[in-house]
């Protein structure tokens, strides 16, 4: 259950965004071919959101990334445009380098600069030439990127705008970020890859709590349609086969709020990696089948540009694919969650015979 | 789970691996089905004895008390232990009904039976003509004196062959609505007029049962709440019981499987066992905030029907994963010995088709979903 700082932060963010004309924004932003809205990042700015996370030493807020799972949710269910989960991110990221480059960019940042964590590229294996090579992906209109090179062990600052891009279905564009001649180190070693790592576990809890919000309201507008729209004299929402379906996305979303919340928990321990993904897998994969149906539910008038519903299904498929898509973080998952159970402690003696099944088969 | 464990919830895991590894006797690990009650009954009262058998039960009432997180350890343990599975309708079912609705007499007769183990309760719900339309149930109960007399047949009794005692609901009047001629009556099964026979499910095996009542005498002072009130005894506290209805228990069991396939399953399979992973941790993650909303006195309401279907259905979905590792196995009738551990290849998926069917099926708790929290109705025509 949220604590009063948390139901305060996250009241204050459905605030601001409705004050900015909430949903309204997305497809204003998308018509007109992207970028940032300078005036809307720098009053978020001003409200101390990028600034969450960063130590209270630093000018931050000094909360928990659980603190910020609500908040998170707000600005999924209004489909926010602007890169805020990457962002939250950052400033924590930087004031753990320590260094004078990362001071520096954290400046920036509190000035109003749009710093961002970038989350690293997912197919790096790929050869010359592939749409996918490069360290990171990134949104494409924000100031300055923070990707992390794994090879050479370093965290860089890249220009978005020098990089390839490409336009997502949101409206926004995507940032294929590489090495380069300008490049800015920020800093390097194990401790830069940690703190990276960590920003990266960041990211990942609270775009699924961003797609929390975004499934929950998505699933409202769909309910409010249903019990409005008529067919054979009777809202649609009375007929039992789309009742069962609307009921199993009310689950989806329960549940999945449920895995985010506890995942939030098992940061700042050995969990953390393992749970930010888990919730990440669980809500990327959640929101797609729920507004997949949010569509079809709707009927015609869902695939129709005009309704906002395809937003929502645009934006959670830009969301599913940030920071990790939902295959990525399973097998994260499915990695830490196997050396848990191949650790001493949970496999009690009864069951060390395991090894003399794996040569059975 | 997810969430850190303090260092009470580590060492109280710890307790209970030891415990387990110790307590269980080899022929009652790793079944697949549950055993009959002279070979689990025993598993019971030990479990009686420690002090665990009933995890969510008050101290007031002899039970245990565990916080959320101490239930979701135990059952972790238990099924990762291969424990055996015991029946639960007393303590899960009509041991919270008779804290709650029933009289003092009643509760000191019924309780410390059901916590000892002495005493195994079947529910009589349904009938031939009754099933998800519980409200159309016909077997009549006529007043005689400072008796009801009982005549009628219920069936897909889990257990009813095995029980000492049936809560069940019967008809005592036919007038006005049908639920309000509804008592809630506990029958002793050893009375006169009982006949009882097993059926056999797809699974092969005996778990359920029909029972005919030719003139069965039962004393009124085995009604719960009052005559022709049952209706609202049997489902005051379904809100509640669903609850522990979404506790991962079966889910784990499952889940378990799924890992002892795994060593031997192709590498591409990968991405499904982190899938049943993540799916028992989503429902884990479920069942921990309802139980902790619950504990904090919030009303679960109808919403907690969410908690069967997710439960149900993570249940079977992880043990599609199971067939699925299993491969050309997946059809072998008795479990398989890979080296040391025994693997159930069918018969978890078989017995699993009964979870989405049993305590109201998941249609009955979508619809109740769609009317009474998603606000979706029929209109008068």
């Amino acid at each position: 259950m949220p604590s009063e700082t948390e139901a305060m932060l996250a009241a204050a963010a459905g605030d601001l965004l409705d004050g900015e004309g909430g949903v309204a924004r997305a497809r204003a932003r998308r018509d007109a071919g992207g970028g940032l809205d300078r005036a809307v990042w720098s009053r978020m700015a001003a409200m101390g959101w990028f600034s969450l996370l960063l130590p209270e030493a630093h000018g931050g807020l000094g909360l928990a990334p659980s603190d910020a799972v609500d908040f998170a949710q707000e600005i999924g269910a209004r489909i926010a445009p602007e890169p805020v989960v990457a962002a939250i991110a950052a400033q924590p990221l930087l004031a753990a380098c320590g260094t004078p480059a990362a001071d520096t960019l954290l400046a920036r940042a509190a000035g109003g600069a749009a710093v961002i964590c970038a989350a690293p590229a997912e197919r790096t294996d790929d050869g010359p030439g592939s749409a996918f090579q490069g360290l990171a992906f990134a949104p494409a209109d924000v100031d300055v990127a923070l990707a992390f090179d794994p090879p050479n062990r370093r965290l860089l600052a890249l220009d978005p705008a020098e990089a390839r891009t490409a336009a997502t279905v949101d409206g926004g564009t995507l940032a294929f970020l590489a090495d380069g001649p300008d490049a800015v180190l920020v800093a390097e070693g194990a401790s830069a890859q940690a703190a990276f790592l960590a920003a990266c576990d960041v990211q990942r809890l609270l775009y699924a709590a961003e797609l929390c919000g975004l499934m929950a309201r998505a699933l409202d507008m769909t309910l409010d349609y249903m019990r409005l729209r008529r067919q054979f004299g009777q809202p649609i929402g009375a007929f039992q086969a789309l009742q069962h379906r609307a009921a199993t996305h009310f689950v989806d979303v329960r549940a999945t709020r449920a895995l985010v919340r506890e995942a939030g928990r098992a940061f700042g321990t050995q969990k953390q990696s393992g749970a930010a993904a888990a919730a990440k897998a669980a809500a990327g994969a959640a929101a797609l089948r729920v507004l997949k149906d949010c569509i079809q539910l709707h009927g015609a008038i869902g695939f129709a540009d005009e309704h906002d519903i395809g937003l929502y299904l645009r934006r959670a498929m830009v969301l599913a694919a940030s920071a990790g898509t939902p295959r990525t973080c399973r097998a994260v998952f499915g990695t830490a969650r196997a050396a848990e159970l191949d650790a001493p402690l949970p496999r009690h003696a009864v069951r060390a015979a395991g090894p003399d099944a794996s040569q059975a088969g | 789970m997810l969430r850190p464990e303090t260092d009470a919830e580590a060492a109280f895991r710890a307790d209970v691996r030891a415990f387990l590894a110790a307590a269980i006797p080899d022929h009652l690990r790793d079944l697949t089905f549950r055993a009959p009650p002279q070979d689990c009954m025993p598993w019971y009262r030990a479990l009686s004895r420690r002090g665990w058998i009933a995890p969510h039960w008050p101290k007031a009432f002899g039970g245990m008390a565990a916080s959320p997180v101490e239930q979701v350890i135990l059952l972790e343990e238990m099924a990762h232990a291969g424990a055996p599975d015991i029946p639960t309708q007393g303590i899960n079912h009509i041991g919270p009904l008779l804290m709650h609705f029933g009289s003092p007499a009643q509760q000191a007769r019924h309780l410390p039976p059901i916590l000892a183990g002495d005493v195994i309760w079947c529910q009589g719900y349904s009938e031939p003509g009754a099933g998800s339309d519980l409200s159309a149930l016909r077997t009549a109960a006529r007043r005689d004196g400072d008796e009801l007399v009982v005549n009628g047949h219920k069936i897909w009794t889990t257990w009813g062959h095995h029980a000492h005692w049936m809560f069940a609901l019967v008809r005592t009047s036919s007038a006005g609505n049908p639920r309000a001629g509804i008592t809630f009556l506990l029958i002793d099964l050893s009375s006169p007029g009982i006949t009882r026979r097993p059926i056999r499910n797809i699974a092969n095996d005996d778990e359920f049962c029909e029972v005919f009542f030719d003139e069965v005498r039962v004393p009124l002072e085995n009604v719960v709440g009052a005559v022709d009130d049952g209706w609202r005894v049997a489902t005051a506290l379904l809100d509640r019981e669903r609850i522990q209805l979404g506790a991962p228990a079966q889910a784990l069991r499952a889940l378990e499987r799924v890992r002892r396939l795994a060593p031997l399953a192709d590498a591409g399979l990968a991405d499904r066992i982190a899938e049943a992973e993540l799916a028992v941790e989503t429902l884990t993650a479920a069942f921990l905030d309802a139980a902790e909303r619950f504990a904090a006195g919030e009303d679960p309401g109808a919403e907690s029907s969410y908690l069967k279907i997710l439960a149900t259905e993570t249940t079977q979905a992880v043990l599609d994963i199971a067939q699925d590792l299993a491969g050309p196995l997946m059809a072998a009738r008795d479990p398989v010995r890979l080296g040391a551990p025994l693997v159930d290849m069918s018969e978890m998926f078989l017995q699993a088709r009964r979870l989405s069917i049993y305590g109201g099926s998941n249609e009955i708790q979508r619809s109740i979903l769609a009317e009474r929290v998603l606000g979706l109705k029929r209109e008068a025509r």
